[in-house]
């Protein structure tokens, strides 16, 4: 079809086309083949029905202005990916209202709205991207209001994904001991000691303690103060000492108060040095190992190993 | 204090008529024991326990390199050996000691000591000691620690 038809179609439908227009389009309309003949001899004719012809030749002829779908599409392949500029944003307003709408339904207890709106307003002061991108996201939503959970889940992701949780696991482990140790070095001192011995419970070092200062101990316990003699009997000491010296010259062999007793004095034992003793010959078992040494303080040792065996 | 000065007085006389006596009685004694000598051995505990019996104290200081810290005295075996004599001592468990006087002089004596666990001769040596003189066998096992047998002659 001719665009002159077209045109002359619409103001026809309109009612404004001028008187000479209806021979004309009736012309045309005579020679397009897809209009079915019975149409090409009544349609325009009758003068009070011109417009409701126009009408239905137009939609018969697929010129009908609500194709706002095929327009769209048509429009869309001949201005690719997002080309479009527009100067002005006459539904920046309510555009704005629904991407905010759908931040807040979208971020749960976080309040982020006011951020990413501002965020927008800075960067995009001309709202370039803004109405097509809210275009094409109602086109594919339709009336259903989509959530982030609702897309997560889509995704196959946790629906309940919290930032918090989302901070934690990017943070990962940080040990803070060093820092926090640091910090309460300042404050105040930690109870070691208290903690040792908490933890120790009773222990009881009293005989280890006594056993290492025993040889600084003295063996005789002098007095503070001595008492004063109880009396002065010269006589008597006189002779007490008198009979002491009788018992040292007569002695004790005399009383015979060693009677049936070992004629050896007990001495303490005096351990023989090297130039003192010599082992002459030495044989011992196989269940033992045998080693000749020395004490501490020279005296021979003769000791049998039965473990270095066992 | 009058009793003090009779009690003086009686000690005097006695010792007035005492000394041939005395050294009478010494003298058969001593021609008796001339010939003998005095061998004591000690059975000693070692352990790591903290009791030592005051007497030992000396083997505290040569026992140092065994680690024990206490030594407690379970018995004492007193012997009088001529020589060519033995005696035997039972000690802990199935442990004997047999000690033989082999020899002596002015200066030492020479004695053979063999130990013995049940029938089996653990130990058999001979040692010259100087007179008046220790030395010591020790290392068998007992009760976590060990036995130590100090020996002393003395003539």
């Amino acid at each position: 079809m001719s665009d002159r038809l077209h045109m002359l179609l619409i103001a026809i439908r309109e009612g404004t086309a001028p008187e000479g227009a209806f021979a004309e389009a009736r012309e045309l309309l005579l020679g397009d083949v897809r209009v079915p003949d019975d149409l090409k001899e009544e349609a325009l004719t009758a003068p009070s029905e011109r417009e409701a012809d126009a009408a239905a030749l137009l939609a018969i002829l697929g010129l009908d202005d609500d194709l706002s779908g095929v327009l769209r599409g048509a429009v869309a392949h001949e201005a690719g990916e997002m080309e479009s500029v527009f100067a002005s944003a006459p539904w920046e307003e309510s555009e704005r209202r629904v991407l905010a709408e759908s931040v807040e339904a979208s971020s749960g207890s976080v309040d982020v709205a006011e951020h990413v709106l501002g965020r927008v307003d800075r960067e995009g002061s001309d709202w370039v991207y803004g109405p097509t991108l809210s275009a094409a996201v109602k086109d594919e939503a339709g009336q259903s209001p989509v959530s982030v959970g609702q897309i997560l889940a889509s995704c196959g992701l946790q629906e309940e994904l919290r930032v918090a949780d989302a901070i934690r696991d990017g943070a990962g482990s940080v040990d803070v001991s060093a820092d926090v140790v640091e910090a309460l070095s300042f404050q105040s001192a930690i109870p070691v000691a208290a903690a040792i011995r908490s933890e120790c419970g009773q222990v009881d070092v009293l005989d280890s303690v006594m056993r290492e200062l025993s040889p600084l101990q003295p063996s005789v316990v002098e007095l503070a103060t001595v008492p004063a003699p109880a009396n002065r009997s010269w006589g008597a000491w006189v002779s007490a000492a008198v009979a002491a010296a009788v018992l040292l010259a007569v002695g004790p062999n005399m009383m015979g108060w060693n009677a049936g007793t070992s004629d050896v004095r007990v001495d303490p034992l005096r351990f023989a040095m090297a130039a003192e003793v010599i082992v002459e010959d030495l044989s011992y078992s196989d269940t033992v190992q045998v080693m000749q040494t020395e004490g501490d303080e020279g005296a021979l040792i003769i000791w049998l190993d039965e473990e270095a065996v066992l | 204090m009058m009793w003090l000065q009779r009690l003086a007085c009686l000690l005097l006389v006695l010792s007035v008529g005492a000394p041939s006596v005395a050294s009478a009685q010494e003298s058969a004694k001593s021609s008796k024991m001339a010939s003998r000598v005095s061998v004591e051995v000690m059975m000693v505990h070692a352990s790591s326990g903290d009791q030592v019996t005051e007497e030992l104290k000396p083997l505290m200081k040569q026992l140092t390199f065994t680690r024990f810290t206490g030594f407690e005295m379970l018995q004492k075996f007193p012997a009088q050996l001529s020589v060519g004599g033995s005696a035997s001592f039972s000690l802990v468990g199935e442990r004997r000691l047999k000690l033989e006087l082999l020899s002596k002089d002015e200066k030492r004596a020479k004695l053979r000591v063999r130990l013995f666990n049940g029938k089996e001769k653990v130990l058999d040596t001979t040692v010259s000691v100087n007179r008046n003189r220790s030395f010591i066998i020790g290392g068998p096992r007992y009760k976590g620690g060990a036995i130590v047998l100090p020996l002393t002659v003395r003539y």
